[in-house]
């Protein structure tokens, strides 16, 4: 009987299954809540039917990377949306990716974009630190990341494990702007300081809204949530005047030899759109336009605003491969 | 030859499931640039560097299985041998814990006994205990064991109690008239349910073994950790998976361990009776004991986390949010349990039934073998299984495509657990009663489900219901394979988790603790009459 | 013809023989008793026979009809007809008596009103019909008992074996229960095959005793040949009390027994050293007896005593009516005796 029941299911599905048609998949490592509007969007728009993996490079899973790579030799997902930018540039070295320069872009920054055109960047969240103000007056606040290893934030800094996620292109980033030997010199005086190194950058965000912990190293989005849910806390770009900070633009990129690839470029060229741009503005994420002509919310700084690091993403992704037997070890594994 | 048939078919499904997958992983693990290579196993055998790792995963794993052995034991004591009042609420009750997931609870304790947390206040006021020190002890493998006990000793509790329920009474009885009641438990009553309690406490140890999130959150340095590095930071699936080496080897230790102790027990002073026969004890004193100790575990293990989840869902509207969020996978979640759990109902009784009721030599083999897999890390079998699945071929690409791979998943992760809890289930019946049908000449499917199935119905039940729990709450594995459309809750609930506000994330595991609630509840409104004789 | 024959069947677990190539028949509509001490072999004897284990090699003959033959049945578990009682019963707890007895009914696909009617025939038969609709949990051991009867016979099967069905009650009830499988199979006259390693059961049962021991039949026969002429020294010790004294054939009829040379038969031996068996009550205390011996123990049975003696040729075992004091010297003499070999 059960046999029954259970082929005839089956049956049932495999019949629903063959009339996909008009459709694209994409796989997204930004956050669920973001990104399933704007997805929601493309679809009313196109009439082209999405069909999504959420994941996001802060939670527990292993990721979409991995299911990337594990799927290489049949890939199902025609479009990869990348919280952040360097696993894009890591498929792309890992011969994932297929190139598609999308005019949609033309008025984005080349700074933002590969120069074969494998990947595209858009909308951006930064890297920034987060204080508790109950704990820290406006005038104790720390102004460059390099503070953070200075003793009077001794024990009381958290950072997200530097091995993953946007922490990891962080660390990178310092690599090359500090050069690898004051950036080692850094980290391991911020080791020294009693750091706390916690799993995940809301993590951070939690731990400095409940007060355990004075400051921490997060992202723009992180920041974001614990403002708006009232939490006293306080956000800080570092470094304005000095190496700037991180700016992690989305992004967005073409899976090699994928099924639809017709429909994966017109959602490329919908992701890349000021449209998007405006609207994930817009968004509790907050994220930067990275076109200056965009309107945002009085509280959300344009990328003109904050100063960013002067970096490649492709040198950031070759250097968090060459770093991260470091971080590993620095992160006590 | 229907018997042979039959089990031969569940016993293939298993290995094309369960062993391939995770075999190709293992294999691709020792095979590098074209010939064999130990690159990655001679890393984690012949350094140091693993030495702390492999130490600190038994650590955890131990310390975790003697807590929930220290409150499963005695509440399955107290509700299985004691006039508790409210019995079903209580039990209902300390399903919660297994159902919550052991992240979330993990927050919950994280904040409760963080350096700013409620009870760490209250402990740094009215005790020596410095706030750092609490903070420390949560933030250290020995928080996460205490953490991952609470979540896990109701396996403890639901073996204990059901091996208490089916002492032969006659036992017992003896003993009372010559000892006191401590005398009876010691001597008598302990030994006898020993097995059943080794066998929850083996279940124990695995799955904190191969447990992830809480180690994680509290960035517990120990195997699981270890390979989730290897794959989300090096993407090297081969490093990964020769971690998860040393996971099978300590099972194997175990299950040797368990089996040495077991050699020559018998296990025929249980169930022969019928449950209405157990002796309860009635002393005021036993009682009060009971009641003390329930409400102690309860407020623990369960008012405590749902407390601070239920006050982290301010306002209301969360509950909706929550589930607007969440209302496809919602749907999906119970189809996708319900599927998962009957398929493994089905695969459990007959993997069970091979491993109890073959009179062969084979059958401790079969046991052990089939018991290996559950250590297996979720994400290696996920990955195995996109290797093994994701292929352009029409009948792989439609199982890779649909919900089919999530059902897969989950016969791949739970299969060891629903055929270990069944077989356990079947030792307790007499081999005569099938003899006594099949004598008469009916087929062995005749048999089956006039005599084997019925009498196995409230073990058919209690493994539906933990493989549901179970299927519901899994992540690892559902994350790399489900396709596009097919997310289950918990994936909702992770996928959330990251930048939602606190509100929402806590009514969503809220909405599932209650979903899954919903079949326990109504399971044990109905086992009365399940449980006729 | 015979209801059943077995022909040097045999039987291995884990490499241990513990069938070693034994045969036997039994005619139709008797009962045979196979006695024998736990472990010897008899449960797995009929567990071949029921067809629920397969024989290494051997053959097994149902009214004639080949069953199996070396490892192999060569009929259907149905044809075989067999019907059984276990040693626990093995009632089925989550069905009625009445669906019990029905199970075999439906399985040999029997219509509903022929079944109706054959279960009332049968519990009439064990008195039973007013607990048709209840459970087994609910009824007693005895009525567990006659429940387990007639779900075995409703069948009317071509052999009905029973494994040791008595073993779980007390004294009493046992009697009772007895009388009550004696009557039955008188009644149906069902060939049947009771397996016991209490000798009353197969003695007050039985039409035919099979000993059994380590997996070999040591003697078929009927009670009486088993108790007065055991064919073996193990038949000599399991069944009853006996007495076995080393002896010496001296010449044919003739052997040296401790006590002195005696007249025996002695089965054509003329010379050799044998052993000699009797029954205690086979032995007299009299005034002219050949041996002597001091009583050293007296038990009261009811209708006599039994005594242990001393003698020169060791300890003897007799019953006797008279009352005498321990430590009193007595002169016995054996009134039957037996001439055994190893």
């Amino acid at each position: 009987m059960k046999f029954i029941t259970v082929t005839c299911i089956a049956l049932f599905m495999f019949i629903k299954m063959s009339y996909a048609g008009n459709e694209v998949v994409v796989y997204t490592s930004e956050d669920k809540i973001f990104s399933e509007p704007v997805l929601q969007q493309f679809e009313k728009k196109t009439g082209i039917k999405i069909r999504v993996i959420y994941d996001t490079e802060e939670t527990k899973s292993t990721g979409l990377v991995n299911r990337l790579i594990a799927e290489k030799n049949n890939p199902q997902a025609d479009v990869f949306w990348s919280g952040e930018p360097v696993r894009p540039v890591l498929l792309k070295i890992k011969g994932l990716t297929t190139p598609y320069v999308s005019s949609a872009a033309a008025d984005i920054s080349k700074i933002y974009k590969d120069t074969e055109g494998h990947w595209t960047g858009f909308s951006a969240r930064a890297r920034i630190i987060l204080y508790n103000s109950s704990l820290v007056s406006m005038d104790e606040r720390p102004l460059s990341i390099l503070d953070l290893a200075k003793p009077r934030w001794r024990d009381q800094v958290a950072i997200a494990n530097p091995l993953f996620g946007t922490t990891s292109v962080h660390m990178a980033a310092l690599f090359i702007i500090l050069g690898d030997e004051k950036a080692r010199k850094f980290m391991n005086d911020l080791k020294a300081n009693g750091v706390k190194i916690v799993s995940s950058n809301s993590e951070v965000r939690r731990l400095v809204a409940r007060g355990e912990v004075k400051v921490g190293i997060t992202d723009t989005d992180d920041a974001n949530v614990a403002v708006r849910e009232g939490s006293a806390v306080k956000i800080v770009y570092p470094d304005e005047s000095g190496m700037g900070t991180l700016i992690m633009p989305n992004m967005v990129c073409l899976i090699k030899n994928s099924p639809n690839q017709e429909n994966g470029k017109k959602l490329i060229d919908y992701l890349v759109s000021s449209e998007v741009e405006k609207s994930l503005a817009f968004a509790m994420c907050a994220q930067m336009p990275l076109r200056h002509y965009v309107q945002t919310p009085a509280d959300v700084l344009t990328i003109a605003a904050i100063k960013g690091m002067d970096i490649n993403y492709h040198d950031v992704a070759v250097k968090l491969d060459e770093i991260s037997a470091f971080l590993k070890q620095w992160a006590g594994y | 030859m229907q018997r042979k048939l039959t089990l031969g078919f569940f016993f293939a499904i298993f290995i094309c499931s369960t062993f391939l997958p995770i075999a190709w992983m293992f294999g691709n693990s020792i095979y590098g640039n074209g010939r064999l290579s130990l690159v990655y196993y001679n890393d984690i055998f012949l350094t140091q560097k693993y030495v702390t790792v492999i130490f600190n995963s038994l650590i955890l794993a131990s310390t975790t299985t003697l807590l929930s052995a220290l409150i499963g034991i005695p509440t399955g004591f107290f509700l299985a041998k004691t006039h508790l009042p409210l019995k079903n609420i209580f039990k209902i009750c300390f399903f919660i814990p297994l159902i919550i997931p052991s992240y979330i609870t993990g927050i919950a304790w994280a904040n409760l006994l963080g350096k700013t947390g409620f009870l760490n206040n209250i402990f740094s006021q009215y005790t020596l205990l410095l706030p750092e020190s609490i903070s420390d002890f949560i933030y250290s493998i020995y928080g996460a064991s205490f953490i991952l006990s609470m979540n896990l000793f109701p396996v403890v509790m639901l073996i204990a109690e059901y091996a208490l329920k089916n002492v032969n009474h006659r036992l017992e009885e003896s003993g009372l008239i010559t000892g006191s009641i401590f005398q009876v438990l010691r001597r008598i009553t302990l030994p006898l349910i020993a097995p059943a309690i080794l066998s929850g406490m083996m279940i124990v140890f695995v799955l904190s073994l191969s447990e992830f999130g809480v180690p994680s959150l509290l960035q517990v340095n120990v195997l699981t950790t270890q390979i989730f590095t290897q794959f989300s930071a090096f993407y090297n699936e081969k490093a990964a998976t020769a971690i998860a080496f040393p996971l099978i080897v300590i099972t194997i230790v175990v299950i040797m361990l368990e089996q040495v102790y077991l050699r020559g027990k018998s296990f025929e002073v249980l169930g022969r009776t019928s449950s209405n026969s157990t002796i309860q004890y009635s002393i005021p004193w036993l009682n009060t004991a009971g009641i003390t100790f329930c409400i102690f575990v309860l407020s623990l293990c369960v008012v405590m986390p749902l407390i601070t989840l239920i006050l982290s869902t301010q306002p209301v509207s969360a509950y909706h949010d929550a589930f607007l969020l969440a209302k496809k996978s919602i749907t999906n979640s119970v189809f996708f349990g319900s599927m998962g759990a009957t398929l493994l109902t089905l695969m459990g009784f007959f993997l069970g039934y091979l491993c109890e009721k073959i009179r062969s030599r084979l059958k401790n083999s079969a046991a052990v073998f089939i018991w290996l897999f559950f250590a297996v890390p979720a994400t290696v079998t996920g990955i195995g299984l996109i290797k093994l699945w994701n292929r352009p071929e029409g009948l792989f690409q439609f199982i890779y495509g649909s919900f089919w791979i999530v059902i897969i998943g989950y016969v791949v992760r739970f299969s060891p657990l629903s055929g270990r809890i069944m077989a356990n289930y079947l030792k307790q019946i007499p081999y005569s009663m099938e003899e006594a049908g099949t004598v008469t000449g009916a087929s062995w499917f005749r048999v089956l489900s006039n005599i084997s199935l019925p009498l196995q119905r409230y073990g058919l039940v209690a493994t539906w219901l933990i493989s549901f729990m179970f299927c519901i709450g899994e992540v690892g594995t559902t994350i790399l394979v489900y396709p596009p459309g097919h997310e289950t809750l918990p994936i909702a609930l992770f996928t959330v988790m990251a930048n939602s506000p606190m509100n929402i994330v806590s009514a969503l595991s809220i909405i599932i603790v209650a979903m899954t609630l919903l079949p326990v509840g109504v399971f044990l409104a109905i086992s009365k009459y399940l449980v006729k004789i | 013809m015979n209801a059943l024959e077995v022909k040097n069947l045999r039987k291995s677990f884990n490499k241990k023989e513990v069938v070693k190539g034994i045969s036997f028949d039994v005619e139709k509509g008797q009962l045979l008793a196979l006695l024998g001490p736990s472990g010897c072999g008899k449960t797995t004897t009929i567990r071949m026979i029921a067809g629920l284990e397969m024989p290494d090699d051997g053959e097994i003959l149902i009214e004639g009809i080949l069953a199996s033959q070396g490892h192999k049945a060569t009929i259907s578990q149905k044809q075989r007809h067999i019907g059984m009682i276990f040693q626990d019963l093995a009632l089925w707890p989550h069905m009625t008596v009445y669906e019990n007895i029905e199970f075999g009914l439906k399985v040999n696909g029997l219509a509903k009103a022929e079944r109706q009617k054959r279960i009332d025939a049968v519990l009439n038969k064990v008195k039973m019909h007013k607990y048709a609709k209840a459970y087994p949990a609910r009824l007693s051991g005895g009525q567990q008992q006659l429940i387990a009867i007639a779900r075995a016979i409703v069948t009317e099967p071509k052999l009905l074996l029973m494994d040791e069905p008595l073993s779980n009650i007390d004294i009493k009830l046992r009697e009772d229960i007895r009388q009550e499988i004696k009557h039955i199979q008188q009644e149906t006259q069902i060939t049947t095959i009771y397996i016991t390693h209490d000798q009353e059961d197969a003695f007050l049962l039985a039409n035919k005793v099979a000993v059994m021991n380590a997996g070999i039949l040591e003697q078929i026969g009927s009670p009486e040949e088993i108790y007065s002429s055991p064919a073996s020294l193990f038949v000599a010790d399991f069944v009853g009390e006996s007495n076995v004294i080393n002896v010496k054939i001296v010449d044919k009829g003739r052997i040296l027994t401790p006590w002195g040379e005696l007249a025996c038969n002695t089965k054509g031996q003329e010379r050799g050293n044998a052993f000699l068996f009797f029954r205690p009550h086979y032995v007299k205390i009299e005034k002219g007896g050949y041996g002597d011996g001091v009583i050293i123990n007296r038990n009261f049975l009811g209708e006599g005593y039994k005594y242990r003696i001393s003698t020169s040729g060791g300890e003897i075992k007799l019953h006797v009516r008279e009352i005498y004091e321990i430590g009193q010297s007595v002169r016995f003499s054996v009134k039957r005796m037996e001439i055994l070999f190893c």
